[in-house]
């Protein structure tokens, strides 16, 4: 029996691999994966004839309740390398989260990407590869991309998923008014309109050029579906059935558009409602409560080893919920944890370091995508007048940023780990000046001081500089709370601002307040991560500095949007920034749009627009020794590579 | 009587309804909704919405009309029966608070029994033996527990059974039966981690009671009846618990009512480190997310069985107490 072969030189396998050293590495090399079954039988001249499957499954299809493993791959399966060797089928992951909104972050968020990131080790460059579909390709004009389906993929209820299922979700859904049209932008760009070419070919057009797009996708990707299960849901939309409206009602939904909202699925914006939508991820819901999140296999992933069997390995995947990270710790030195990774704190390392024979797992210190961990953006256009002309002469921000420790910060917090630098993007980018991250990054109080002195903020009776109205200059850090690592930095940073002289208290809220001042422009400093800075991750609207997500000046960017209808009249300067971040994503000519890039960043570089500390801090991972293909080396973790989507969580599996 | 217990009754109701208005007003007084909250949490991992959309999602569920149109959809619903939805867990407020009520009442009702079975006899030693080494002892520990804060107890305490014991109480099941249904090896699971829990939420309970029933059982022992009767030879246990101490026990007893719901959302902080699956942290996530119908409907749950427990106290009270007894009997007649 071909699953039985499979299946026993698979434990063979994972044997040998098992004892091996941290650095470990397929047979079939370091290829992230083949797109299809014929790209790889091509590249390494190997035939797959018979497919395996998990035992779990291979009862349901001994009981006739499920056709066989080869009728329910795709012809064309994604053959998906492993990264030490075969897995053996079966066992749940236990893993957990803190708060429920986050349970699904780990490790299964992001998977109905249409492509992915190929998170390759350290120093490999990042890569955005097929995933669910089989390819894609863009125009010249960049303003037309083709997305390939896999011939004969299937919904994990055993339906086909066709280019009828991705029209579906435009003409049907994204592209009408009925539903809030913020989705469509999201997942899929300023798109105009869709066209099926034939059941495994879809064109996508766009009226500006969207040179961004695949790195768009992999992001919002993780987020939007790029289809949706057409045969499940005509009958609940109005076009395919005319008593839709009464079916919504008959089942608690308000109208056949809330059912269909509601009951699509996939998507990582809500909760699923309704178990019983059909997706392509591989595991899905089977029970939530609110302790737990229990995920079981989908029988029809589209996915292979490179021994032809089924992924993933795992029957199931439990996210505990835990409310405190105290707790979440103590359960992962307790070792009841397969894997445990967002929510983990730097400094708790030595923590899980010094626990690992007693809980038997092994502490592994990932990098993550962030720029900066905590940036600090002074808020230029402020409530008080006074305030905001201190705040706008860049000598007080460039000041500010000279009197930050950061490589105190790197030691006390990151163990030296991190690397201090100025909120900046990505060094791996093409158009990247050395100089962005050094500007102004080096601690000097000194001359912090005499900038400081220099623009007449003179020092009080208490020591404290006070504004040019007399009154002590005094500003709020304003930090979410739930984010330990920006209350710790903020408490440091703090500290050396008070040293040269300026009154600056942290203050922790609750996230919510914090949206609710930050959109009221009622604060000081606000504080976040800089993350999403790689270029070929594309999605770079969202980018802090060219976006109000920097929150470094509200009503500008409120006067932007609004075409001057709301908010304040930003400086010239300023008008011509947010014009030239807008060129940014829509020029297609990647030299033009490099100049661009630099045009960009040299301002906000000059301006101080964030002021960072330190970046690219690894965060502790900890995987139970019982785990097999988890990379040991990750080029990043964090959302520039959709949390543990990319260390390909299909090929992990629980040794026996 | 029975007039007493209807007037009680009514009182309960008005009460209730009273209760439903407040709650539900508070609940709404922060700023925004479940929406933007949610947005906002979304919005650390990158979606980006724009007012008016979040405008038309707000329709799709409801949270566009005005509060207290929100108000009577709610209780007109609860009044059929239904809780409504949890807007973030997708799953109606029944299944959810249910799911979590039996083992919040187990936890609270075992804490209640333990912290009596502590609090009782040690403030009647340290009363009958004021100022002695016991009682001193008793005062030590009653002020120390009183000051340490139940979750730093509580983090001392998993700490010390996973280093010392290599057992490790992160909520009230162990991994393996995390996701398994009810069975004997389940519930003899849940007796190994039930102690640690309830000695937590006991302790700070316990010292308070501790403290209650000395002081009022000093002042029933100073009084003048307690002097003849130990004049007249009455044995001295016998004389202790006939009166005084029965006495002494109505603060106690009136102050059941309000155990319970301390015990729910009193140890919020505790259940949220203990990880205990209980209502107390659901209430705590569903306010933090403003979940309006989860947070309503589980406040709602709360008061009633706040009301409840006050209306079992004063029935006790009735029971032990014939002064009130009497006292209501004269009242009605």
């Amino acid at each position: 029996m071909a699953t039985a072969v499979a299946f026993a030189s698979g434990e063979e396998e994972s044997g040998a691999q098992g004892s091996a050293a941290a650095e470990m590495m397929s047979e079939y090399g370091d290829v992230w994966q083949w797109d299809t079954l014929a790209d790889f039988e091509r590249d390494t001249g190997q035939a797959i004839s018979s497919f395996g499957e998990a035992p779990m499954l291979a009862a349901m299809v001994a009981a006739g309740d499920l056709p066989p493993v080869e009728e329910r791959l795709p012809d064309e399966p994604l053959v998906y390398n492993v990264f030490e060797g075969i897995g053996t089928y079966g066992g749940t992951l236990k893993t957990a989260s803190i708060g429920t909104e986050y349970t699904e972050v780990t490790p299964i968020r992001g998977l109905v990407g249409a492509v992915q990131t190929a998170n390759r080790g350290p120093g490999e460059s990042i890569d955005i590869v097929p995933y669910i579909h089989k390819g894609w390709e863009m125009s010249d004009d960049q303003k037309t991309v083709t997305l390939y389906l896999r011939r004969g993929m299937k919904w994990s209820d055993g339906a086909p998923y066709t280019a009828d299922d991705v029209m579906f979700s435009f003409e049907d859904f994204l592209l009408i008014e009925e539903f809030p049209s913020g989705w469509r932008r999201n997942g899929w760009g300023p798109m105009s309109h869709a066209e099926k070419v034939d059941d495994y070919t879809v064109r996508l057009h766009y009226s500006d050029p969207f040179p961004t797009l695949p790195g768009w996708y992999e992001f919002w990707g993780g987020w939007h579906p790029h289809a949706y299960p057409k045969h499940y849901l005509s009958k609940y939309h109005a076009k395919y059935n005319d008593n839709a409206d009464a079916l919504a009602k008959e089942e608690g939904y308000d109208s056949w558009v809330q059912a269909v909202w509601q009951k699509r699925g996939g998507g990582g914006d809500f909760r699923v409602e309704d178990m019983n939508t059909p997706s392509v991820k591989p595991w899905n819901h089977e029970e939530i409560t609110t302790t737990y999140v229990l995920h079981v296999r989908n029988p029809y992933h589209f996915a292979i080893d490179p021994a032809g069997n089924q992924l993933p390995y795992l029957d199931r995947l439990r996210v505990e919920t835990v409310a405190d990270s105290e707790t979440l710790n103590l359960k992962i030195i307790g070792g009841e944890l397969s894997i445990a990774a967002l929510g983990l704190a730097t400094p708790d390392f030595p923590l899980f370091k010094e626990n690992e024979e007693s809980g038997n797992y092994q502490t592994l210190m990932w990098p993550r995508a962030a720029g900066a961990e905590s940036f600090y953006a002074f808020n230029l256009t402020h409530q008080d007048p006074v305030q905001r002309e201190v705040f706008q002469d860049v000598r007080f921000r460039q000041a500010m940023s000279l009197a930050i420790n950061r490589d105190e910060i790197n030691k006390v917090l990151f163990f030296g780990l991190a690397t201090p630098r100025q909120a900046a993007m990505d060094p791996e980018n093409s158009f990247y000046k050395e100089e962005w991250a050094t500007h102004y990054a080096e601690y000097d109080p000194d001359t912090a001081n005499r900038l400081l002195d220099e623009m007449g903020l003179e020092r009080g009776s208490d020591g404290f500089r006070l504004r040019p109205d007399g009154e002590v200059l005094h500003a709020q850090i304003l930090i979410p709370l739930e984010w330990p690592i920006h209350v710790a930095i903020g408490e440091l940073v703090a500290e050396y601002w008070q040293d040269v002289g300026v009154k600056v208290d942290p203050r922790s809220y609750s996230i919510d307040l914090v949206g609710e001042r930050l959109g009221s422009n009622d604060y000081d400093i606000a504080v976040w991560f800089l993350r999403r800075t790689n270029e070929s991750k594309g999605y770079l609207p969202s980018n802090k500095f060219t976006s109000n997500d920097g929150h470094y000046a509200p009503l500008w960017w409120a006067w932007h949007h609004s075409g001057g209808e709301s908010g304040e009249e930003p400086p010239d300067e300023f008008k011509d920034f947010f014009n030239l971040a807008g060129q940014w994503y829509i020029t297609a000519d990647k030299a033009e749009r490099d100049r661009i890039a630099t045009q960009l960043f040299d301002f906000a570089s000059e301006q101080m627009l964030l002021i960072g500390t330190v970046g690219y801090a690894p965060i502790p991972v900890v995987v139970g020794n019982e785990m097999g293909n988890v990379p040991r080396d990750v080029r990043y973790i964090g959302d520039d590579v959709q949390f543990l989507r990319d260390v390909k969580p299909d090929q992990w599996y629980l040794k026996q | 009587m029975t007039a007493y217990v209807v007037r009680r009754v009514f009182y309960m109701l008005i009460t209730l309804t009273l209760v439903s208005v407040v709650g539900f007003a508070i609940i709404q007084l922060p700023p925004g909704d479940f929406l933007d909250t949610h947005l906002r949490q979304l919005g650390i991992t990158g979606a980006q919405l724009s007012e008016e959309e979040l405008q038309d999602i707000r329709a799709y569920y409801g949270l566009d009309s005005p509060g207290y149109m929100q108000y009577f959809v709610w209780v007109g619903n609860m009044l059929r029966g239904d809780l409504g939805e949890s807007y973030s867990y997708r799953i109606p407020v029944g299944e959810l608070v249910g799911e979590r009520l039996p083992l919040t009442v187990l936890v609270s009702l075992l804490t209640i029994v333990v912290t009596f079975l502590l609090a009782v006899p040690i403030g009647i030693y340290s009363a009958t033996h004021q100022y002695s080494l016991g009682d001193y002892t008793a005062t030590v520990f009653g002020f120390v527990g009183l000051a340490t804060p139940n979750f730093m107890l509580a983090l001392l305490l998993m700490w010390i059974s996973l280093s010392w014991f290599g057992f490790p109480i992160t909520g009230l099941f162990s991994s393996e039966y995390l996701d398994q249904p009810w069975s004997v090896a389940k519930f003899l699971d849940m007796m190994l981690h039930l102690p640690v829990a309830i000695l937590v939420v006991a302790t700070g309970g316990t010292a308070g009671l501790i403290r209650v029933m000395r002081g009022s059982l000093l002042d029933e022992l100073q009084k003048q009846y307690v002097i003849t009767a130990r004049s007249k030879g009455l044995e001295e246990a016998s004389l202790l618990f006939k009166y005084p101490v029965r006495i002494a026990l109505n603060p106690i007893i009136s102050g059941i009512g309000g155990v319970f719901p301390e015990l729910v959302s009193g140890t919020v902080i505790t259940a949220i480190v203990l990880n205990l699956p209980t209502v107390g942290p659901l209430l705590f996530n569903a306010l933090t997310q403003e979940d309006m119908q989860l947070a309503a409907s589980i406040v709602m749950v709360l008061s009633v069985l706040t009301i409840l427990g006050v209306f079992v106290s004063d029935m006790l009270l009735l029971w032990l107490d014939p002064r009130i007894r009497f006292g209501s009997e004269k009242a009605t007649a």
